[in-house]
């Protein structure tokens, strides 16, 4: 099954509630006086409550993409609008704001701060946007008991926890706002498969709550939690699969995505 | 190892400088407090060697049998030359500095032949001039004099005009704190001198096996053949006790100043060298794995620091080379010997090398650690970097704001770089703290400068005429408006095992306003004396002793009843009863009447020599007097004070921008990872500072309360050598917050500062890394 921008059109069309609206996204790096044109006037319309991966070679322009939706980065040209505010003109500061206001971020690194407890990493990001301590540590606690953290693990440095643990922390510092959206960049690359299935298990429980997800990944089967594949290939989008009509249970979504894929080239 | 030098001198150019800097002003103060602490003793030394200066110089009035004090002492074996200088001597007041100066002037003939004792001539002009003279090279140093201008001497009776033909380098004569200066007069002005204020007088200068020697023979020679005290008398030590003064306290000074930037920078050398080895452990890890050794990797590093040090401390010793002619200024009005400041290549290499040493052995001792790390373990970025235990100020409970709360946190999680910052700004403060009491007590105030260097002073002293009785002329002078106390006082001289002493002399010394005793209590009988912390030392005297006083006619016992403090005299004087003194000299009598004075001394002053003109002779301002007189030597305090404060401010730059630059270099990646999360720059810059500034504020405060408890010890150790040790400094709160918050204040600068290089991270440069 081939998907072309066919699919794209169609899926457009049914967007009703869209949380983030592209038009004509670019982004050109600079270097040594070479111009590298990573994202080439990329039109994507993202539906609020979804689950949208986005898939592709390296330097097809994933991470570029994400980063560009949750305003980590300014587009060089075109528009992007998150929740009907469009912050492709924002300072740095000002996205910094939008950021903690709207978007939640799961990394592949992790990037837990080494020098603050697993509670604190919540809580720092948390009274960004409230001053409620008490709100932000009740919330904080629904969602540690959602991961499976315990009192004693929230009490831990970062360096005392495995990988999945800090990724589970990761997963609950990026709700703790309860973001319009959650960016995921390749949660589950740096953990081993144990690890990283109950990292999609917690993704894919997040997700049926009604949050908004957009991950980057290179792994079919992580692709597969998702309800729509984007296919990025030398920035633009060579391909968009609605998978929601497609079981989770019993495979037939990952069989739908590496189909999909395959024709792609994948 | 040269590859790698150059590699860590690009890699860190703003460590590098600073630590460049910190050597070069280790470098200026070191050399300048060593050359200070060396040469201008060896020049003092070298100079009075030059001149054939006489071990003791007593002046003596040609009272009958006067002559027989050269004869005596001319027989005396322990003295191996004498030599007597005719001159005329009076009281007089002049110009000085912008000052009244009231002092003893020496008129000598200039074209006398001398040796003993010879004077240098620093500038001359050979311009025709109406009366020449030659005066003290202090005059143009410190006292407003150039070559042809006028000079005046008001004696009791009128005034006397010269100009200046002249300026000589004298040691015994030639600065105004020693009591007595000496005026040449050169072709016949001597000749043809006459002045009815001035009477006749010798100056006899005795060389000896050595001081004590010398000062002995003149006692003998007074003693003996001299019933009345001699005018005035100086020996070597306490000449080289008053020149070398200000160049001890400068030079103390200077060298604790320069210690305490070497502990700075120790300090924040280790911290940096630490940091440096953190960032470098991959690279450290890959240079080992293709066979470089620990030793060549540890040694290139301590080059490159002690390279750093070596250029720094080289240039700053060459730098105080230029500072040093403005010190060489201020002392030699101090001393009236002109200091050429000399290149001392054997002490700037010591200072380089003492410099570079220090820094090349903590580098070292920092990466010795290194041997101990698997080359496995350091390519994967060495060990743990963090071993976080305990959470200090949760965030769920602390009442801090959100950035103060990080910031604070991240104090105390990076206890090492919080403890550089404390000891750093402690130092510094420390030594601001002090550098300005020390300023302030001694400039603060005309009153405060002399209530501690000189202690009891009484505002006018009156000249009584002979056959006028000072206790009436007293009672008189108390009801002349803006006197407030008048009682009669005497300076008179006192022999003490050869060695004349002032002693000061009222009926009950508990008028005085303040109290010169720092241990013990004032005299009320007739029979008890206060000795002077200098003479008591020398003499081997307590409190309960009998010290055995002598103007002539035979010992008297007196019983110590307190020591006093106070630079009188340098610290040679002693306090008696009126009574007390006339168990001495029968025919005591007082010839002069202290006033306390309020409002304009000016105005009383003229008031008293309208109404009082038949009764007094003269009428003189001594606090005036005695400023003018201490004027050369608190010339140097706001040169030090300056200097002091100045380096404090580049040290607190150097100091907190180094910590703080390196804590945002090293969290380069937590900051990232915040911007990526929502945070603002200035948020992060505010939780930036937070780190910084209590750690800084802890510092001062360490720094000012050390200071402030410290001021009044210190002062009295600098200045107890001349007889000062009752310092009741109490620093001014003021002083010492104003301190605390300037710190304070430029830190958290600096810290705004080197914070703004965090505009530069990019939250999307960090997760595409």
């Amino acid at each position: 099954m081939l998907h072309t921008a066919a699919p794209i059109a169609e899926h457009h069309a049914t967007v009703d509630d869209p949380v983030i609206v592209t038009e004509k996204l670019s982004k050109t790096f600079s270097t040594g006086g070479t111009q590298q044109h990573v994202l080439k006037n990329l039109d994507l319309t993202v539906e609020r409550g979804s689950f949208t991966v986005i898939m592709g070679p390296s330097g097809a322009g994933k991470s570029t993409l994400l980063y560009a939706l949750s305003g980590m980065d300014r587009p060089s040209l075109g528009r992007v609008t998150v929740d009907d505010v469009d912050i492709s003109g924002f300072s740095e500061d000002r996205l910094a704001r939008f950021r903690r206001d709207h978007c939640g971020f799961v990394f592949q690194q992790i990037y837990l701060l080494d020098a603050l407890s697993v509670m604190d990493n919540v809580m720092a990001v948390g009274l960004l946007t409230s001053r409620d301590k008490a709100a932000v540590r009740t919330r904080a606690d629904e969602l540690f008991d959602l991961v499976g953290l315990s009192a004693q693990d929230r009490r831990k440095f970062p360096s005392m926890l495995s990988g999945g643990e800090a990724q589970r922390v990761g997963i609950v510092r990026g709700l703790i706002n309860n973001p319009a959206v959650l960016f995921a960049d390749e949660p589950t690359g740096q953990l081993n498969s144990e690890y990283g299935r109950l990292v999609l298990d917690l993704l894919s429980r997040v997700h049926e709550s009604g949050q908004t997800i957009v991950m980057v990944t290179h792994d079919v089967k992580s692709a597969a939690r998702g309800e729509r594949i984007v296919y990025l290939r030398d920035g633009s989008i060579a391909g968009d699969l609605d998978l929601r009509s497609h079981s989770v249970d019993d495979g037939e979504r990952t069989r739908a995505a590496v189909g999909f894929l395959a024709g792609l080239g994948w | 190892m040269g590859l790698l030098i150059k590699r860590d001198l690009r890699k860190r150019p703003g460590q590098a400088i600073s630590m460049l800097l910190l050597a070069l002003i280790a470098g200026v103060l070191a050399n300048v407090g060593l050359l200070l602490a060396t040469d201008y003793a060896h020049n003092l030394a070298a100079k009075q060697a030059a001149w054939n200066a006489p071990q003791a110089v007593v002046l003596v009035g040609h009272l009958p049998g006067w002559e027989t004090v050269v004869s005596d002492l001319t027989r005396d074996s322990a003295v191996r030359q004498v030599e007597a200088q005719p001159g005329w001597l009076a009281r007089v007041t002049l110009a000085y500095g912008g000052n009244d100066l009231s002092t003893l002037a020496f008129v000598y003939d200039a074209d006398s032949p001398v040796d003993l004792g010879r004077r240098t001539i620093t500038s001359r002009t050979e311009v025709p001039l109406d009366r020449p003279v030659w005066v003290p090279a202090a005059f143009g140093a410190s006292g407003n004099y150039a070559l042809g201008d006028p000079i005046t001497l008001t004696t009791a009776t009128g005034a006397v005009r010269f100009h200046i033909q002249a300026f000589v380098e004298d040691t015994y004569t030639g600065t105004p704190g020693f009591g007595l200066l000496a005026f040449g007069l050169p072709g016949k002005g001597f000749a043809d001198f006459t002045d009815s204020s001035f009477a006749p007088a010798t100056m006899v200068k005795v060389a000896a096996a050595d001081i004590p020697a010398a000062t002995d023979a003149i006692g003998r020679a007074t003693k003996q053949s001299f019933p009345v005290a001699s005018y005035w008398d100086l020996n070597g030590d306490l000449l080289t006790a008053g020149a070398a003064m200000s160049a001890g306290i400068f030079s103390t000074v200077l060298i604790a100043f320069a210690l305490v930037i070497v502990a700075v920078a120790v300090v924040i050398m280790r911290f940096l060298l630490r940091t440096a080895l953190a960032e470098d452990i991959t690279i450290i890890g890959v240079l080992r794995a293709c066979g470089h050794t620990t030793g060549g990797i540890i040694a290139s590093l301590a080059a490159t620091f002690a390279l750093v040090t070596v250029v720094g401390s080289a240039v700053g010793v060459a730098l105080s080379y230029v500072a040093l002619p403005t010190v060489a200024r201020v002392l030699t009005a101090q001393s009236g010997v002109t200091w050429q400041v000399i290149f001392a290549p054997v002490t700037m290499l010591g200072i380089v090398g003492a410099l570079t040493g220090v820094v090349g052995l903590l580098a070292a001792a920092s990466g010795a650690a290194l041997r101990r790390l698997p080359t496995a373990v350091a390519l994967r970025g060495g060990g743990a970097p963090h071993t976080y235990r305990s959470s200090q100020l949760p965030l769920a409970t602390t009442r801090l704001p959100l950035a103060p709360a990080l910031g604070v946190k991240a104090a105390l999680q990076q206890w090492r770089q919080s403890l550089v910052l404390v000891l750093t700004i402690a130092m510094v403060t420390f030594a601001a703290v002090f550098s300005l009491g020390m300023t302030s007590s001694l400039l603060g105030s005309p009153d405060a400068t002399i209530r501690l260097l000189v202690g009891e002073l009484e505002d006018v002293d009156v000249t009584v005429h002979a056959g006028v009785d000072a206790h009436q002329l007293a009672t008189r002078l108390a009801s002349v408006p803006g006197v407030t106390t008048a009682f009669p006082t005497s300076a008179a001289g006192v022999s003490v095992r050869g060695t004349n002493m002032i002693m000061l002399v009222t009926d009950d010394p508990s008028v005085w306003r303040d109290d010169p005793v720092y241990e013990g209590r004032l005299p009320r009988h007739d029979n008890e004396v206060v000795l002077a912390a200098p003479v008591a030392s020398r003499l081997g005297l307590r409190i309960g002793d009998t010290w055995q006083g002598d103007v002539g006619s035979g010992e008297v016992p007196f019983l110590v009843t307190g020591l006093a403090s106070g630079a009188r005299g340098m610290g040679q004087f002693g306090v008696l009863t009126g009574a007390g003194y006339l168990r001495l000299d029968a025919g005591f009598h007082y010839e002069t009447v202290a006033l306390y004075v309020t409002g304009d001394r000016d105005a009383v002053i003229t008031d008293i020599k309208s109404r009082f003109g038949d009764d007094v002779t003269t009428v003189t301002d001594v606090r005036a007097s005695v400023l003018v007189e201490l004027s050369s030597y608190l010339s140097a305090v706001p040169i030090l004070g300056a200097t002091v404060a100045g380096f404090t401010v580049v040290v607190v730059l150097l100091g907190v921008g180094l910590v703080v630059a390196t804590m945002v270099v090293r969290s380069r990646r937590q900051f990232g990872v915040q911007k990526a999360l929502g945070f603002t720059h200035r948020e992060i810059a505010r939780q930036v500072r937070w780190a910084a500034v209590p750690s800084v504020a802890l510092g001062a405060l360490v720094g000012a309360v050390v200071g402030a408890l410290t001021l009044a010890p210190l002062i009295r150790a600098l200045l107890s050598g001349i007889g000062i040790m009752k310092v009741n400094v109490v620093p001014e709160l003021a002083q010492v917050v104003g301190v605390s918050v300037a710190v304070i204040s430029l830190a958290w600068l600096v810290t705004w500062f080197v914070a703004r290089r965090l505009r530069g991270i990019s939250a999307y440069a960090l997760v595409t890394e």
